[in-house]
């Protein structure tokens, strides 16, 4: 804790104000990371989609030439 | 005492005007962070659900069109006899071999893919639906399956390792 003399000379402002930006970077960091994980889980999910119906796409070509 | 009296008043009440301000702006902060920090980690969470999901659902593609490709009839094979013994379908010639069935069931919780006594479990699918891929003349060619896993539909035509010779006209 800071003691009253340090506070006139503005030191409680200067740390607060590093506190805070430290805790804003922090938690934007985190918000980041979470839609980063976000966007890379509906890469993973497009992609399956897309090689399962690559999948059935050539089941179909397979059916459709042993007629 | 006099002395210390005399001093000025504003080096208390700063620090604690400052504290109160220093509160108020942590709790204004927090308030306005909450939002963003609810909404990452609830999109954490949805995006865990996706991608296992698809995870599950990429394990029981490769199961389901690896057991496919093994049952192999015949050239000389009129068809391939299908059979539907309750939650389950069941394919002969696995492995070219006309007893051997291939088997996909399903108990509820989990879907079986293999063989009858040795079949490779995955769980976590909801709406499972068991067919078969047929052709336009109604011959059995493959597993057709859909399921849900992970908040999304999922559908998997799997073609067996090889057909049955097509009737011609004038075969019996």
């Amino acid at each position: 804790m800071r003691t009253s003399r340090r506070t006139d000379s503005g030191w409680i402002e200067a740390d607060a104000a590093v506190a805070l930006v430290i805790i804003a970077l922090a938690a934007a960091g985190a918000a980041e990371s979470g839609f980063a994980a976000a966007r890379a889980a509906r890469d993973l999910v497009a992609r399956t989609q897309n090689l399962i119906a690559l999948g059935n796409d050539h089941a179909r070509v397979l059916v459709e030439a042993a007629e | 005492m006099r002395e210390s009296s005399s001093k000025p008043r504003n080096d208390s009440g700063a620090t604690f005007a400052h504290t109160l301000v220093a509160l108020a702006v942590l709790v204004a902060m927090s308030a306005a962070s909450y939002p963003l920090a609810s909404s990452a980690i609830a999109a954490l969470g949805k995006a865990a659900d996706s991608a296992f999901g698809a995870s599950r659902a990429l394990v029981a593609d490769a199961s389901i069109r690896a057991l496919a490709a093994r049952v192999r009839a015949p050239f000389w094979a009129a068809s391939i006899e299908p059979a539907n013994p309750g939650d389950a379908i069941e394919a002969p010639w696995l492995d070219g071999e006309m007893e051997k069935p291939a088997v996909i069931a399903w108990d509820g919780e989990a879907l079986r893919i293999g063989e009858a006594e040795a079949a490779f479990r995955v769980g976590g699918l909801e709406h499972v639906e068991l067919a078969w891929l047929e052709d336009g003349r109604g011959r059995v060619l493959g597993f057709a399956l859909a399921f849900e896993t992970g908040g999304r539909a999922w559908r998997v035509e799997a073609p067996f390792g090889s057909f049955p010779r097509p009737r011609t006209e004038g075969t019996p």
